[in-house]
Formats: structure tokens, C-alpha cells, sequence
């Protein structure tokens, strides 16, 4: 029979050690990059609003002055900033799946959400005044709802084949702290999820892609992508 | 859910990079015993082979211990025929009894009681086991027996390499192969080795017998003899040159068959040995050596289901996603690069990504200090296999593990 040769408790805390320390400093790590993401982040929102509020400007300044052109550059200065608008909305959407609630994310989103519903008023009076050929979805989801990651999915499909031409607004109805949520809901009277708002019809349930084509196609003055 | 699937995630991380420093730790700490203690003469070794339908390969078996440069006088060699029923006591009558082998035959009774039946005839101090899907090289025994000059040593194993490996699993197992020779070197300076493999493992006799000899009711014999072996507190060496080939699976299902028994017996043995688990009296095989066992049965139930979630289940989700969208998702490749790119950037996780890197980097460096140590080279030809080995193949062994231990839940005992 032999003694056993047992390693010190050092080495066993010694392995303790470095493997805490490679884990420390890889959450110290995330946690600075997740601050720089916040940054960045940040950065793309407040782009996004002095681009809402230099449309809003000009908008305001095109109706009061008026003129013959004012529809045409309404239209243009919409195109343009909607363009810059969807991979915005794309990156949040992003961030928003992989980073935890805080306060500040919530400030964050509570900004988007403002500026998308001020889009949607904004593409309202763009259709009323200038005939603008373009369609509106509304579209309410909460988390509890398991088929609206189907529905998003769908009419962001539909979206990559009429591109501009069909404006999609999101709405979380989980994130209670923007009272115009509850403004909007109470209008359209959501209750279950998801429901789409076409043009201001409602529509409750799930809708597949052929039923969204056959509500939302005929709305165009013009067909294109998918609707030709 | 997403909480629970971090906490698993990190504390998955958390174990196998601790078994990890411990074990680079180890290999600086203790030097690997490179060359065997100088033995004053060579012991005589009796070499058991145990064999049940064999007659494929017997011949070939037989035909490297035949060749070995050991002295005659000091070999014997055993075939104890296991109730084949096919063409192995022929073979074997015919061919190689008239060169000094034994034939023991005995009722079909399974390779544990073969050995015993062989260790009860055996003449040599020292036995050795050679399983006859696998072949020795010329020196191996040579040296292996220079471990026994230290007599608290039970047991040697060889080097265990996969005979030419044609398939890409097979490759893989041959990587796995000299991985874990590599990590056994270091193991056995901290007595730290659980299995004795049936390819060539040299005992010695008394040692042996006085531990009761091999377990006939149990499915591992090789694995449960190591574990009484280091109940016992005797010693097991893992030699550094001297080299077996052995036939590995070639097809996934022939793996299924091989591991679920290792597994299985896995299980069964550290239930068996559930006393040694954490306990300081049987020092590092007790403190860390079962309890790695522990992990390793529990790991496959953890990686599965990560792996599904993060792999199968948005393949899954895309693929309805294909079928939702009328098969039209042509236009989803019109994506712009940079917004992707972006995206992409910042959806990633960089807490699990560091943690990632650094034990894939580690797994590598391991991997690149096994080859150096077992004397295998690196070709470009490797790299195939590698990227194979690290990524997929063991998801492939977590299923096997899962699909193993199903089996055993549900009582499917009879095939094992």
C-alpha cells in the first residue's frame, strides 16, 4: 500500500483564482461594451429625433408657406427620412432582444416608441394633404403573445418587397410606462394580440401572408413589389 | 428563462475552465515521469486475451504479440476463448498453438470472467490485457514494465491510438484519442486515472488479486477494476511511448454501441464508488478526479439543451419562418451589409464571447501540447477533423450520453 500523494489546497485555490479572475475580467468586459452599445445606441435615437424634428420643421414650414411644390418636397423629405428611420428601428430592435430592463433603456425606449407614433401622424397628414401612395400598419404585440414573433416576421417581409411604400409601426403593449400606449389602445380597443390596425381598420388575430396582401394590396393607388 | 439559461451557462463555463487551470496547474507543478524507473531485469508477463468471436481480427491480434521484442522466455501468451462460435478457436489451434500460445476455452461468460479464468492460469508476475480488436507495437512492452519497479504500481495503460482512421469520425476520435492520453499523463502524476483500457493495460498479478480481480457483473470491467485499484490506494501509471492501435467506430451508430456502454458504466461505477466522491482520504482521485466524472455525466444534459436553443431552435424558427412567407425570401437577401454588420455587433453577447474565446483558446493550446507530448504531428490534412472535433463531435457524444442514459431510466438494460 502506497501513501497518497494529494495536491496542495493551494493549487485547488489557486485554479479558484484564475478562473474567477478570466471570469471577472470577462464581465468587466461586457459590462463596458454594453456601455458603449448604450452609447451608440443612444446616438442613433438622438440622430433620429433632430432628423424628426428637422422633417417636422420643414413640414410645418412647407404648410404654412405653401405653394405649388410643397407636396413634392413633403413626400421627398418623408423618403428620405424613412430611409434613414428603418435601420434605426432595425439596431433597437436588436438591442432590445439582448439587453436586460433598466431605467435607462426604458427612457430609451420610450423615446422610440414617441418618435414612431409621431412618424405615423406625420405619414397620416403626408396621405391626407398629398395623396402620398403609401400604406399604414399599426401593429400591437406583447410578449404573452407566442404567434406575434410569426406576425413581426411577416410584415417585415411583406415591408422588404414594398419597401417605402408600406410603413409598419410597432407597438409593445408590455411597456405600460407611455401613457399614449394606453391612448392608442383605448382608441382601437386592443385587447388581444396581435392586432393589426390596416389603415384604420382593425384586425384582430393572426394574420397569414396571404390575407395581409389581400388587405393591404388594394389600398394602393399604384401596385408594386408583391401587390403587382 | 433567459435568467436560467445564463446561470447555467456560466456555471457550465465556471467548472470546465476550473477542471482546466487545475489540470495546466498540475502539468507544471508535477513533472510527467517521462522515462520508467530502471528495473533490474524484465518481469515475465503473461498476456491475456480474452476473446468472443473474434475471427476477424484475432489473427492480426495475435500476430503483434507474436512480434514483440520482449524477451520469449519472458512472454506468455493466453487466448482465453470466450464460447466463440465462430472461426476464433480454430485460428487460433491452428496456427498459433504450435508457437507457444494458450488456448483456455471457457462457456460464454463474458470478457471480466474470461480474465479471471486467465489470471488463475497465468505464470507472469505481470498480466496484460489485450482486447482482440487491437494491436501492440513492437516495443510497447518494453516500455511499459520499467513503471512496475515502483511496487505500490497496480497498473500501466499504453498510449491508445485509433488504427489508420479513414472516416471523419473516426479522425475525430483519434484526436479525442491523443487529447485524452495527454490529460491521462498528467492525471496519473496526481494518481488521478479511472479507467484501465482494455487495450493493453498491464497489472500486476498479486495486486490484482488482491483486490478481489475483475468485477464479472459489471458492464466496464476496465473501469471498475481502476476504481477498486484506486480504493485500494495503489498506484496506476500512464506510460508516454508506448503506443496501441485500436479499431474505432466507424459510423455513428457504431459509436452509440461502444460509448453508451462506457457510459453507462460510468454511471454505474461512481455510484459503486459514491464514497470516494469529495473525500480527502482517497486525495486528488477523491477530491478531484470523481468529481469530474460527476460533471461529465451531468455536462451532456447541459450542452444539449443550450445547444438546441441556441442552434436548432432559430433553424427551426426560420425554416417556418420560409414556409410562413410562401417560400418567398429571396428578397431577404437584398440586406444591406454595414446595417447587418451593426446589428450584428450589437447583439452580441461580449461577457459569454471573452469566456468563450479563452476556453476554446485553451482547448486549443491542450490540444496543440497533446500532439507534442504523444509525438503526433499537426498536418494541414487536420484541420477538417479539428474544426470537427471541437465544434460537433462532442454534441454528437451529448447526445450519445442523453440517448444512453434514457435507455438506462427506462430499464433497455439487455443490449449493453
Amino acid at each position: 500500500m502506497q501513501t497518497r500523494i494529494t495536491s496542495s489546497k493551494n493549487k485547488y485555490f489557486a485554479a479558484g483564482v484564475a478562473t474567477l479572475i478570466v471570469f471577472v475580467l470577462g464581465i468587466l468586459l461586457g459590462i463596458v461594451i454594453d456601455q458603449k452599445k448604450y452609447e451608440y445606441v443612444t446616438g442613433l435615437a438622438m440622430e433620429q429625433e433632430v432628423e424628426f424634428n428637422s422633417l417636422q420643421v420643414q413640414y410645418l414650414y412647407l404648410d404654412n408657406i405653401g405653394g405649388p411644390n410643397s407636396c413634392k418636397v413633403i413626400e421627398q423629405t418623408l423618403e428620405n427620412n424613412l430611409r434613414m428611420f428603418q435601420p434605426i428601428l432595425e439596431r433597437l430592435i436588436d438591442y432590445e432582444e439582448n439587453k436586460q430592463y433598466n431605467n435607462e433603456y426604458e427612457l430609451l425606449k420610450r423615446k422610440y416608441l414617441l418618435a414612431n407614433i409621431r412618424y405615423d401622424l406625420l405619414a397620416q397628414r403626408s396621405k391626407a394633404e398629398c395623396g402620398t401612395d403609401l400604406v399604414r400598419v399599426l401593429y400591437f404585440y406583447n410578449s404573452d403573445c407566442k404567434i406575434c414573433g410569426d406576425q413581426g416576421f411577416l410584415l417585415s417581409n411583406l415591408k422588404d418587397s414594398l419597401e417605402d411604400k408600406l410603413l409598419v409601426f410597432p407597438i409593445d403593449m408590455d411597456f405600460t410606462k407611455e401613457p399614449i400606449l394606453s391612448v392608442l389602445s383605448t382608441q382601437y380597443e386592443v385587447t388581444e394580440f396581435p392586432t393589426l390596425v390596416i389603415e384604420d381598420t382593425k384586425y384582430v388575430g393572426f394574420q397569414d401572408k396571404a390575407a395581409l396582401i389581400s388587405k393591404i394590396c388594394p389600398l394602393y393607388k399604384e401596385k408594386t413589389g408583391i401587390c403587382a | 428563462m433567459l435568467v436560467l439559461k445564463d446561470i447555467i451557462f456560466w456555471a457550465m463555463y465556471f467548472v470546465s475552465f476550473y477542471m482546466s487551470v487545475f489540470i495546466i496547474l498540475t502539468l507544471f507543478e508535477r513533472k510527467i515521469r517521462k522515462n520508467p524507473l530502471h528495473l533490474g531485469s524484465l518481469p515475465y508477463v503473461s498476456v491475456l486475451v480474452p476473446a468472443y468471436n473474434e475471427g476477424e481480427s484475432i489473427a492480426r491480434t495475435l500476430d503483434s504479440l507474436l512480434a514483440l521484442s520482449y524477451p520469449k522466455d519472458k512472454l506468455e501468451i493466453v487466448v482465453i476463448n470466450d464460447g466463440s462460435t465462430d472461426s476464433t478457436k480454430k485460428i487460433v489451434e491452428d496456427r498459433y498453438t504450435k508457437q507457444g500460445v494458450v488456448l483456455i476455452n471457457q462457456k460464454n461468460k463474458g470478457k471480466a470472467a474470461a480474465m479471471n479464468n486467465g489470471i488463475k492460469r497465468a505464470k507472469g508476475e505481470l498480466v496484460a490485457c489485450l482486447d482482440a480488436d487491437s494491436f501492440v507495437q513492437k516495443d510497447t512492452m518494453k516500455k511499459m514494465v520499467g513503471f512496475f519497479a515502483d511496487s505500490s504500481v497496480a497498473a500501466v495503460t499504453p498510449i491508445l491510438k485509433v488504427s489508420n482512421p479513414q472516416t471523419l469520425l473516426q479522425k475525430a476520435q483519434w484526436l479525442e484519442y491523443v487529447l485524452y492520453t495527454f490529460l491521462k499523463m498528467i492525471l496519473a502524476s496526481i494518481q488521478c486515472l479511472n479507467v484501465t483500457p482494455g487495450p493493453f493495460s498491464i497489472y500486476r498479478k498479486q495486486h490484482v488479486i488482491n483486490v478481489g480481480g475483475f468485477d464479472e457483473a459489471s458492464i466496464v470491467e476496465d473501469q471498475e477494476i481502476a476504481c477498486r485499484l484506486q480504493m485500494h490506494h495503489f498506484k496506476i501509471m500512464q506510460s508516454i511511448d508506448g503506443n496501441v492501435l485500436t479499431i474505432a467506430p466507424r459510423t455513428f451508430k457504431e459509436l452509440y454501441v461502444q460509448r453508451r456502454r462506457w457510459y453507462k458504466g460510468t454511471v454505474i461505477n461512481l455510484y459503486k464508488y459514491r464514497k470516494m466522491l469529495f473525500n480527502r482520504k482517497y486525495g486528488d482521485f477523491g477530491i478531484f478526479q470523481m468529481p469530474s466524472l460527476l460533471v461529465g455525466i451531468i455536462m451532456p444534459f447541459v450542452i444539449l439543451p443550450l445547444f438546441l436553443s441556441y442552434t436548432i431552435t432559430p433553424i427551426v424558427n426560420y425554416i417556418r419562418h420560409v414556409q410562413l412567407a410562401g417560400f418567398d425570401m429571396s428578397l431577404d437577401f437584398d440586406f444591406n451589409i454595414q446595417n447587418f454588420t451593426t446589428n450584428y455587433l450589437i447583439s452580441l453577447d461580449y461577457a459569454k464571447l471573452f469566456i468563450i474565446v479563452i476556453v476554446f483558446l485553451v482547448s486549443v493550446w491542450l490540444m496543440l501540447l497533446a500532439h507534442k507530448s504523444t509525438r503526433e504531428k499537426l498536418a494541414f490534412s487536420s484541420v477538417v477533423p479539428l474544426v470537427f472535433f471541437f465544434i460537433i463531435y462532442y454534441i454528437l457524444l451529448s447526445f450519445i450520453w442523453a440517448g444512453a442514459m434514457l435507455e438506462f431510466v427506462l430499464g433497455k438494460n439487455k443490449k449493453w
